[in-house]
């Protein structure tokens, strides 16, 4: 093998593929026969040559069980995922960076949107609160009254002022009547509760507490009357 | 049908409202384009997407065939083109690209253990070997001799699908011939 390239080699080539023109073949073939550099590679490039086409025959030879024909017409059919899928992958890493980012950016405001509508509902009342003081304090006038006194209602048991209690002891049968006009299946419900819940006194409880502090009004009543009829007994002058 | 009819006249006829015809183009060229993607990537599946690619760009840019130069020729630019857009991509994603396949054929020519000349004789694997010598060389040097070699294009049609200097395409056949002669040389294929 020559170590030096001829400067003959752009012929040497031409000529191996038989390109060269009259003139140029004539002139390699005069420097061929005092070049043995050239002739040598003549000679070797032509088992080179020999050597791939015998793999490209081989390689020619699988071909024939797999044609392309059917498969373009098929590539045509290629879905607007392989597009996608083609573009991401001649993006740079930048742009894939970006799209990662501004997906982030995006979960981001959704969840923000997200939790300021989630925050809103969380203030407005719910079904639960507008239930709660229909069966805590089902007094006549409440049904007639809109949400924001049903809430108003709904803390009152917290001051637990007796004189409340006291002055609204609405018997069995006005509560029945007042509740009436509604046809609300909660507060159906809630006078069920009430049957339930309410004592021999007949009197609306607000809650478990409020039950307490109630009996304990009335039998602090209950107490006086008979010790002031006990007086009476012992002392009758005192009248 | 289109048996009869030249590779422009097909095209014509396809220009004329004739899609169908375009089909025995592909009939004509699909193997030829095949082998030719196949030499230059060297991976089937590559290769397979390859033509159909050129093929699909073909067809879709049939009104751009001013015919000014063969159809085969034509085809074989939009392989060609497509064959070094593939290449590219493979750089960009940073997979298994076709270039580490290249180094690691290179680098198996270099492990006489490995690729054992006489053994590969044995097992009838000399076209492996030819392979993977085809498959070591640069791509640029790859590209020359695969189109040369694979579809006997004249210096001129791979001057203009590679869109090179005649003289460049001259240097770079030489070149490939020579690296691919040491190559086999260090196979003992019987290379003189």
């Amino acid at each position: 093998m020559s170590k030096q390239i001829c400067p003959q080699s752009e012929s040497l080539v031409a000529y191996l593929y038989d390109e060269a023109d009259v003139k140029e073949k004539i002139s390699f073939e005069r420097h061929l026969s005092s070049c043995d550099s050239c002739s040598e590679e003549l000679t070797a490039f032509g088992f080179v040559r020999s050597s791939v086409k015998e793999w490209r025959d081989d390689l020619m030879s699988t071909i024939v069980t797999k044609p392309i024909a059917p498969l373009v017409t098929q590539e045509r059919k290629r879905s607007a995922l392989v597009a996608i899928r083609e573009f991401f992958s001649l993006s740079p890493l930048w742009l894939q960076g970006a799209t990662a980012v501004a997906a982030i950016a995006l979960i981001a405001l959704l969840a923000f949107v997200a939790l300021q509508m989630f925050g809103n509902k969380n203030q407005q009342p719910t079904m639960a609160e507008k239930e709660k003081p229909s069966v805590v304090n089902p007094s006549p006038q409440l049904p007639k009254e809109n949400d924001n006194q049903d809430e108003k209602v709904a803390h009152q048991p917290e001051k637990k002022d007796d004189t409340n209690i006291v002055d609204n002891p609405s018997p069995k049968g006005e509560n029945k009547r007042s509740y009436k006009p509604k046809t609300n299946r909660n507060t159906e419900t809630a006078k069920h509760q009430n049957k339930r819940r309410v004592p021999k006194q007949q009197t609306p409880r607000l809650s478990d507490e409020e039950i307490i502090g109630d009996d304990v009004a009335y039998n602090a009543v209950d107490d006086s009357l008979r010790l002031s009829s006990l007086l009476d007994k012992i002392n009758p002058n005192n009248n | 049908m289109y048996l009869s009819l030249s590779d422009e006249q097909i095209v014509e006829r396809a220009l004329d409202g004739e899609p169908e015809a375009f089909g025995e183009i592909v009939r004509r060229w699909e193997r030829r384009i095949y082998a030719l993607c196949y030499g230059i990537l060297m991976r089937e599946e590559d290769a397979r997407d390859a033509s159909q690619e050129t093929f699909l760009s073909a067809f879709k840019n049939l009104r751009g065939f001013r015919g000014e130069a063969k159809v085969s020729s034509w085809l074989h630019r939009i392989a060609v083109n497509q064959c070094i857009t593939r290449q590219r991509r493979a750089k960009v994603r940073g997979e298994a690209s076709l270039d580490d396949e290249h180094e690691k054929d290179e680098a198996s020519f270099f492990t006489p253990a490995m690729k054992s000349p006489a053994r590969m004789a044995e097992h009838g694997q000399k076209t492996e070997a030819i392979r993977l010598a085809v498959n070591s060389l640069p791509p640029e040097l790859r590209q020359v001799i695969v189109m040369k070699e694979f579809e006997e294009m004249t210096f001129q049609e791979i001057a203009d699908a590679l869109d090179l200097p005649l003289s460049t395409v001259k240097s770079r056949l030489y070149t490939a011939l020579k690296q691919l002669r040491m190559r086999l040389d260090k196979l003992s294929l019987e290379v003189v």
